[in-house]
């Protein structure tokens, strides 16, 4: 039926232009290859047409992020496992190896700073400002309580705050 | 003393909490944590500005194409990669494609923009199972759901935005934009906040050329020649908060973006309110020009009665809101939010408000309801959500119509518009949305335009507002929503006097040339002075309205017109006796009450005592400074002596008692703008 052409094509192209962006970015911080992060969020969208619509409308943004999030984990998992190096989580507060590019001598620039944030906190400030989900759909992302993922952006912003000063 | 902890405050900061949290945090408010949540908000926003600042990448076309293949299995995916439909016109046939698209879950966001304050997740349900109806069923007309829901068949959506709108492009200038080439950012920045501006994507764009009308400055006039000014009043304070944003993104300002009577006119005068009847007082003052001291800087400003907020005639407000997917960044809808929670709870028993929604489609999400529940509207607040491409046309229809159906007599009646002035789909062509807003105005509602974000189409706005009998303004920030929509609250909702224009006559015995400074899109024709058809400025409560003339004192040749013989049978341009007199100038004010529709006439003579630039007011002192900014950012050539340390200057010694810290703000943009102008 037309309608529900024209409504379907609608809805994901809607969709890929406001989330395509942000979930590459997203996921490229995971796996750290443009190529599985372009397939990541390929995944994502095609399972996302499996979904029933009035299944996942209502929380779009989470439901995308989760399942980009996984998928991308996923792929990390295998080439790390391929490798045998040790599973490490995304949410491991160790501070996260940051490419070393020309912004690194601006040591002011903020986003420099944000690269050298624990990867969790980088996470979670990705989510809030990129993409603009609220700390529930943050808590649902990545499976801590809504205090947590408070506790994680009050410390982000604080460590921020205090470099910038 | 502090009961909550620094994350709920971060939380309170970014909008995370409850309302009932927010009322508790708020009673807790010490001037720390306000300073503290400033902070917090500034680095909110710098995150979210260089987070978006990032290159977006895109699937590549083959896993694109891979998706929309599987989305539509029964056909070969050749589709046009724009989807247009066509804005069908009112009343017409609503196509069942068209309806399923309005009500497709695509907009959930949307769809939840559009429930009543008073609507649960029932309500949603009974919306789904509209919306499968309407899908399955052919119908015509104009549904209305149980939920309020008033769809207009002219707010049918054109899906396409063009690309170009989301692309960031980055134009780096000679400062450099901080998207590609940030700038360090110095502690001092940092600390005062001025790096600080919450920004969508388009807001790094340099702003289309189009969005600001050039505006050819005015230049100064003989006094033999054309001895007399005529303008409308503009109570209009965009340009400043514009002018500031350029600023704060390490930008030099384009000139077509300085309007000089807007910068002005943001800033209170404390001018001596009318007593009696008359709606305002007139002061004039002259002094020493102090960027070209052989010259003579008249100041003319007007003070609308003050109407104390308990004597305030009841209010009818309808809020048109954009909700469009652009207005969804922490410096636009949630701003708004913000301010107009605030606002609502200074309003009382006497004042309505009502909530129309606009993006893809037009709601009215919440009817006109009294102020005394104020938890309804506070509600209905919470749940905007932006989603949807904007179509502003319908959404003004609808706002006017609420608004008139609301209508209280001798009440102030007002659509309130807010948006990021990105009306891409519907009745977007800047001249039909003027003379739309024109013809609304004659029903007695009054019209506010509130801009969010950079990249808004200024000059559209302005002329809406101008047209609608309006007041636009720009909000960048908490603290302009708070001074917009609370602080002026009773200035800009009660209009005291309507289509007020001023004509000044020079004498010739004293006057050579003069320059009005600003308001070159007010001056009128001087027939139009008379004209009562002629449509001008309003004045609102408390108002101030401050217009500036910089003349060249001295006795006018007598008038001939060069290199044509003098006329055989008419004598030469004779004066009047009243030039013999030692007149500066006369002052003529029109304006009409805001129920009336013929005008009054006031007329002020005014002397120059030939004052020193030393004698002035602070008043004068800080008007004269801002017009010397103002002139300095647009190249002016009239700018004379002035330079950054000159506008320094004036502005300290006018600063005056600076209750709102606005005046030292400008101090401080001044300096910003000193930095990037060196």
């Amino acid at each position: 039926m037309t309608t529900d052409k024209h409504g379907r094509n609608a809805w994901l192209k809607e969709a890929l232009e406001k989330f395509e962006g942000p979930l590459i970015g997203y996921a490229m911080k995971i796996t750290g290859d443009r190529e599985s992060a372009q397939d990541a969020v390929q995944e994502t969208f095609l399972k996302l047409l499996d979904q029933p619509r009035s299944k996942v409308e209502d929380r779009l943004a989470p439901w995308l992020f989760t399942v980009c999030r996984n998928r991308a984990l996923d792929t990390l998992r295998k080439g790390k496992r391929m490798k045998s190096v040790e599973q490490q989580s995304i949410l491991s507060a160790e501070p996260a190896p940051f490419h070393k590019t020309e912004q690194e001598e601006e040591t002011h620039h903020v986003m420099t700073l944000v690269g050298h944030l624990p990867k969790n906190q980088q996470e979670v400030l990705r989510l809030k400002f990129q993409s603009g989900l609220s700390y529930r759909e943050i808590s649902e992302v990545l499976g801590l309580t809504v205090s947590n993922v408070g506790v994680l952006i009050h410390t982000a912003l604080k460590t921020l705050r205090q470099q910038v000063k | 003393m502090v009961k909550f902890n620094e994350e709920q405050l971060t939380a309170y900061a970014l909008g995370e909490v409850s309302d009932e949290q927010a009322k508790q945090i708020e009673a807790l408010l010490d001037f720390d944590a306000q300073r503290e949540i400033k902070e917090l908000q500034d680095m909110a926003s710098l995150l979210e500005s260089e987070f978006k600042a990032e290159p977006q990448q895109k699937l590549t076309n083959s896993r694109r194409n891979k998706l929309f293949k599987k989305n539509e299995p029964l056909k070969i995916s050749a589709r046009p990669r724009r989807i247009r439909y066509l804005t069908a016109a009112a009343g017409l046939v609503i196509s069942v494609s068209a309806l399923g698209w309005l009500f497709s879950p695509s907009y959930s966001r949307h769809k939840i923009a559009l429930m009543t304050a008073d609507s649960s997740d029932k309500d949603l349900e009974h919306a789904e199972k509209l919306r499968d109806h309407l899908a399955m069923t052919k119908r015509e007309g104009q549904p209305k759901g149980r939920l309020g829901i008033v769809i207009k068949a002219d707010a049918i959506p054109i899906i396409s935005k063009s690309p170009i709108q989301y692309e960031v492009k980055v134009k780096p200038s000679k400062i450099g934009m901080t998207s590609l080439n940030p700038t360090p950012l110095t502690a001092d920045q940092l600390k005062t906040g001025f790096y600080s501006h919450p920004v969508d994507p388009g807001d790094s764009v340099q702003p289309r050329p189009s969005d600001y009308q050039q505006v050819a400055e005015n230049q100064f006039k003989a006094v033999s020649a054309d001895p007399l000014s005529t303008f409308s009043i503009d109570v209009d304070t965009a340009s400043y908060a514009n002018v500031r944003r350029f600023l704060k993104r390490n930008t030099q300002v384009p000139a077509s973006a300085v309007r000089i009577e807007e910068m002005i006119n943001y800033f209170h005068y404390d001018y001596t309110p009318p007593t009696g009847d008359t709606p305002f007082a007139a002061h004039v003052e002259v002094s020493q020009c102090p960027w070209n001291l052989k010259n003579r800087l008249v100041r003319v400003g007007i003070k609308g009665k003050v109407i104390e907020k308990e004597k305030r005639p009841a209010s009818n407000l309808v809020f048109l809101i954009d909700v469009s997917g652009s207005m969804g960044y922490g410096n636009k809808l949630p701003l708004l939010i913000r301010g107009m929670k605030m606002m609502v709870n200074q309003l009382g028993e006497n004042d309505r408000v009502a909530i129309v929604v606009y993006a893809s489609a037009t709601g009215l999400v919440l009817p006109s309801t009294s102020c005394t529940d104020k938890t309804k509207i506070i509600d209905a607040l919470s749940r905007l959500r932006s989603g949807g491409s904007t179509n502003g046309g319908a959404g003004i229809q609808l706002a006017y119509q609420t608004a008139v159906a609301n209508f209280i007599e001798g009440g102030t009646n007002r659509v309130i518009l807010a948006t990021d002035g990105d009306f891409n789909v519907g009745l977007t062509n800047q001249s039909s949305m003027v003379s739309f807003a024109k013809d609304k105005a004659k029903s007695g509602v009054f019209l506010t335009v509130l801009g969010f974000g950079m990249n808004h189409r200024d000059s559209m706005l302005e002329q809406i507002a101008n047209k609608g009998n309006g007041h636009y303004a720009v909000i960048d920030s908490f603290a302009e929503a708070k001074k917009v929509l609370v602080d002026e609250l009773s200035g800009t909702l009660v209009t005291i006097a309507k289509d007020v224009k001023l004509q000044l006559e020079f004498n010739p015995n004293q006057v050579k040339s003069y320059r009005l400074i600003g308001y070159e899109n007010r001056v009128l024709a001087h027939k139009d002075f008379n004209d009562d058809k002629k449509d001008a400025g309003e004045i609102g409560a408390g108002h101030t309205v401050t217009a500036l003339y910089e003349i060249v004192p001295g006795k006018s040749a007598q008038r001939k017109t060069p290199g044509v013989d003098p006329l055989k049978y008419q004598e030469k341009n004779k004066l009047s006796k009243a030039a013999e007199n030692n007149e500066l100038l006369t002052l003529k004010i029109r304006y009409k009450k805001p129920e009336e529709s013929v005008s009054k006439l006031l007329s002020f003579p005014v002397t120059d005592s030939n004052k020193k630039y030393s004698a002035a007011s602070n008043e004068f002192k800080f008007a004269a400074s801002v017009a010397s900014f103002g002139m300095i950012l647009r190249k002016s050539k009239h700018k004379g002596l002035s330079s950054f340390a000159l506008v320094k200057e004036l502005a300290a010694e006018g600063k005056g008692p600076d209750k709102n810290g606005y005046r030292a703000g400008f101090l401080s943009m001044v300096g910003q703008a000193q930095e990037i102008y060196k």
